[in-house]
């Protein structure tokens, strides 16, 4: 099995090293480069990483809008968003955005690599309750189309 | 009127399918954990759904006279308060996902095991959705390019009031209907804020407008009707 390549970016230093050190003695995954901005994150697209490791609070819309950009710049990468106690509409903005999947901080001990597999892999990595939220949000859009090519 | 509290309501299943080897098989997995009933074809379906008001409903899509969105709807429609899930012997993620998109609780497979479907029936009691990890796959590119649909739908794509603005500049108003500062801007297109801000100046000119505010405001109101 190829080596998935990964870039963490994340303002927040603790979490940051949290990643490093999980992710170091997997095998199969490599980190190709990190960052603790938005500007150095979306630079670290060149290495066009199949995952992209995300601190939520770097796609807030007062800022730069990180997950356009990145796909943008590196198409094929997959987002997955790191969160703190992050507030589910947030979560649920940056997945319409395109990001694949979220890990509460809690969660990165067990579910990390999981997480990178399976995105990796072409599946999403969200909760239950989040695809209920995630319906209701397409629902939302469907209803406000007019869609004439629709039966 | 029976109270809507969980803890205390009887779960009622209606297990609804031609085929009774799924009937029986459904049924026997989920006797420990709920009051079963059954329905053989559409009519017994919407009778029963309407006298039994159950808490979730088993629906084989390959009984007869089920078409797609619609007749989901009909469905829903005699009890509204009745969960569905939805069963397929060939799961699609675009199906799945416009089921889902019309209101159903569930979409799996017909083969899928009792055990799981147990828990399926469980987690949809308790509100929540169960799908295959495929049709939330393609539940995410739906909405991701729904969202960019709806985004890009308030831009002036072809307004021909913008005749005068050269590729660039158009991409930079583009970018102010939909509401980016110029530092989004600069990020988006590789150049500075200041490079946007000198296009900005020459834009509001050619337009005539003030500032970017009625720059938003005069894009916005010159929305091009869609189709």
């Amino acid at each position: 099995m190829p080596t998935i390549t990964v870039v963490v970016a994340d303002s927040d230093k603790r979490r940051l090293s949290a990643c490093m050190s999980l992710l170091r003695s997997t095998r199969g995954i490599k980190v190709v480069a990190t960052g603790r901005s938005v500007r150095e994150a979306v630079e670290t697209t060149r290495h066009q990483p199949q995952i992209f490791l995300l601190d939520l609070k770097m796609t807030r819309t007062n800022d730069a809008p990180a997950i356009p950009l990145i796909r943008t710049k590196s198409p094929k990468t997959q987002i997955i968003l790191l969160t703190g106690n992050a507030s589910g509409a947030r979560v649920l903005n940056g997945i319409a955005q395109g990001a694949r999947g979220y890990l509460d901080a809690k969660m990165l001990r067990r579910f990390l690599t999981k997480a990178i597999r399976a995105v990796a892999a072409g599946e999403s990595w969200v909760s239950r309750a989040m695809v209920g939220k995630l319906i209701d949000q397409l629902a939302r859009l469907m209803a406000q189309e007019t869609s004439p090519g629709r039966a | 009127m029976v109270s809507d509290h969980g803890a205390a309501q009887v779960l009622k299943v209606l297990v609804a399918s031609a085929v009774s080897a799924r009937r029986i098989e459904w049924s026997q997995a989920l006797q420990k954990v709920a009051i079963l009933h059954e329905a053989l074809d559409r009519p017994m379906v919407e009778q029963k759904l309407a006298t039994l008001k159950p808490v979730i409903l088993l629906l084989d899509l390959s009984l007869p006279d089920l078409h797609g969105q619609k007749s989901f709807a009909e469905i829903q429609k005699v009890s509204p308060s009745t969960r569905i899930i939805l069963l397929t012997k060939t799961p699609t993620e675009t199906e799945g996902t416009s089921m889902l998109e019309a209101g159903a609780k569930g979409y799996c497979s017909t083969e899928m095991d009792p055990v799981l479907l147990v828990k399926a029936v469980k987690m949809v009691q308790k509100g929540e959705v169960w799908v295959g990890r495929k049709v939330i796959s393609h539940l995410l590119d739906t909405l991701v390019s729904l969202t960019e649909q709806h985004r890009n739908r308030s831009l002036p794509q072809e307004d021909p009031s913008l005749d005068g603005l050269t590729p660039r500049e158009k991409e930079i108003v583009q970018q102010i209907g939909g509401g980016s500062s110029n530092k989004e801007i600069a990020y988006h297109l590789h150049v500075s804020e200041k490079t946007v801000k000198a296009h900005l100046t020459s834009i509001f000119r050619k337009l005539g407008v003030s500032d970017r505010l009625h720059l938003a405001l005069y894009v916005n109101g010159h929305r091009p009707s869609m189709r």
